[in-house]
């Protein structure tokens, strides 16, 4: 058999390459046993929910926006889940030298990046959404009434909504921290994660006595509370417009994702 | 082809490549030879846009290689990592990577195509379960299947058994003979020197010398081999006297062991020594009972070198 040396083959569209590369991510994620792990953890508020029989709770929103199970969910799984999915989208192929296979071929660094983004909102809405989705139908067992289910579903489209936009927020912040840390980028994600939880929430919360402006969580909240789930959840950040802290949110997710392609492009895989 | 002029590159306190100059001529297969750590991975990563110079122009058809998508069409990189997705099956993982360049029927044909020339089947198991072997052939199909008219192969030989090597460099020869531009590191001499048509030298991040590998061979001839030889005392004896006559020596050594003798040869002359010592050992009817040449350590003929 011969080979044959051509040139002037039709190339694949940008679209055709993206589809096929997200392709490819997608069956790494599949494969990958963290993924499952991920649904499994994510999947544990259910246990202190179930034992702790949360008999004031009426609906999904009252119980993960009261006691400490909301926390569990929104301070613990949800940037566990963006932390391991948004860090190893380029860190994984850093570490299994899979980043030379992809910097062979005629992709441009921005292309992997933007195909990676896509793939891990991709996954870790579904988790989430599936999370949410497991989450609702164990409160309706607990509580014994399946009606929540079926008469108010808009909570848990404005629930996926909540996690949509928390997992497209904090995954596209971590997934600059695995381009640009070589070295323990799941530490450092860990600490900006859980600044959240003890800095930008609580800290600054207490200095000023209201929620704090300095959170990105705060701004999920007031954007969920404002736009997905408005009958359901109150929420407040003094002297700023829900609009505000949409924009805000919309900067985070746009301004990461150009500063990780612009990181790409600068970067050295020795 | 490929041109590096003056570069240099350093990861933190580590000097990789020093002022490197060296190239690549369209049509043949250059040899890229030299120790571990001596900065051909290096060179290979520039070559291939996976990373920057800090000082000095590379250039591949003339052009830039870092991030330069369109490029990357022309050339196929086997590098010497394990760098496959272990999840795949081998059809499938040169298919996929073969789809990024090519439509998905002719990545098809072509997957198929460069599996069967590096002697791997369509059908089997996950990339996972591959030997090293198996994986070295993958590589390589991954690497040519679309067809690249620039080859750049990371010590291919890696992990390969000595069939493997002989089809590895029949392949090589043959996409070479075929208008595909080869270049290929090692850092094992006779890996290189038969099928090479040109031969760079590098050590400690510089260019030594870069030509013909006839000359590049000769070169490394200059460097003093030391030649192991066991046979009863007496018979060692009337080697050495003889060998010292045909003045090809530079130095002779008897190393006494407990119940036998060594003696170690030290010539300048390696093509010549071997065929004059075969000749007398021939000629006497010498009972040789083992000959060794113990200059296998290409450091250190590097080291000679500089």
């Amino acid at each position: 058999m011969s080979i044959t040396v051509t040139q002037d083959v039709q190339s694949p569209s940008l679209l055709e390459k993206g589809f096929f590369l997200g392709q490819m991510f997608l069956e790494k994620v599949l494969y990958d046993k963290k993924t499952y792990i991920l649904i499994f953890v994510s999947l544990l508020p259910l246990i202190p929910y179930t034992s702790l029989q949360t008999a004031n709770a009426r609906d999904y929103v009252e119980l993960v926006t009261i006691g400490p199970e909301s926390n569990i969910f929104n301070f613990l799984i949800l940037p566990l889940i963006c932390l391991i999915l948004g860090i190893s989208a380029i860190a994984d192929e850093k570490e299994n030298k899979t980043i030379s296979q992809l910097l062979a071929r005629p992709i441009k660094r921005e292309e992997i990046v933007f195909v990676k983004w896509i793939t891990t909102l991709l996954i870790g809405v579904t988790i989430a959404c599936l999370d949410v989705l497991i989450i609702y139908i164990g409160l309706s067992i607990i509580i014994q009434d399946f009606s929540i289910l079926f008469e108010h579903p808009d909570v848990l489209f404005g629930s996926w909504l909540f996690v949509g936009l928390w997992v497209t927020v904090y995954s596209t912040i971590f997934l600059l921290l695995g381009i640009v840390i070589d070295k323990n980028a799941l530490g450092w994600g860990l600490a900006i994660a859980y600044f959240e939880a003890f800095f930008g929430q609580f800290i600054f919360g207490i200095a000023s006595g209201a929620n704090s402006p300095y959170s990105i969580a705060n701004h999920i909240y007031f954007v969920t509370a404002e736009f997905f789930l408005i009958d359901y959840l109150r929420f407040n950040i003094p002297d700023l417009e829900p609009i505000n802290s949409l924009i805000i949110c919309f900067a985070l997710i746009f301004g990461f994702l150009l500063l990780s392609m612009f990181a790409i492009r600068r970067k050295d895989f020795p | 082809m490929i041109e590096l002029q003056e570069v240099s590159k350093s990861f933190g306190d580590v000097v990789a490549l020093s002022r490197l100059t060296m190239s690549a001529t369209d049509g043949q297969v250059t040899g890229f030879l030299g120790p571990n750590g001596a900065g051909k991975s290096t060179t290979l990563k520039l070559i291939m846009g996976e990373i920057r110079p800090d000082i000095g122009d590379v250039s591949v058809f003339d052009e830039d290689p870092f991030n330069n998508a369109l490029l990357k069409k022309r050339i196929g990189y086997v590098s010497e990592h394990d760098d496959l997705y272990p999840w795949m099956k081998g059809k499938q993982f040169v298919r996929s990577l073969a789809r990024l360049v090519l439509p998905r029927e002719q990545a098809e044909t072509a997957a198929k195509e460069a599996l069967s020339k590096v002697g791997l089947g369509v059908k089997g198991k996950r990339i996972g379960a591959y030997s090293k072997g198996m994986k070295q052939r993958l590589k390589v199909a991954a690497g040519i299947a679309h067809h690249p008219d620039l080859l750049i192969l990371d010590e291919p030989f890696g992990g390969l058994d000595p069939l493997g090597r002989r089809e590895m460099k029949q392949l090589v020869s043959e996409l070479n003979q075929q208008g595909v531009t080869v270049l290929i590191s090692s850092h094992i001499l006779y890996e290189l020197d038969e099928m090479s048509t040109r031969m760079v030298l590098i050590h400690r991040g510089q260019a030594l010398a870069e030509g013909p590998p006839t000359e590049i061979l000769n070169l490394i001839d200059q460097f003093p081999h030391q030649i192991l030889f066991q046979a009863p005392p007496t018979e060692l004896h009337t080697l050495s006297k003889l060998l010292i006559e045909e003045d090809i020596v530079k130095s002779i050594t008897f190393n006494k062991e407990k119940e036998r003798e060594d003696l170690v040869v030290i010539t300048e002359t390696p093509t010549t020594f071997y065929p004059v010592a075969t000749r007398i050992i021939a000629e006497n009817g010498l009972l040789i009972k083992h000959l060794e040449s113990q200059t296998d350590n290409i450091e250190a003929i590097f080291d000679y070198l500089t």
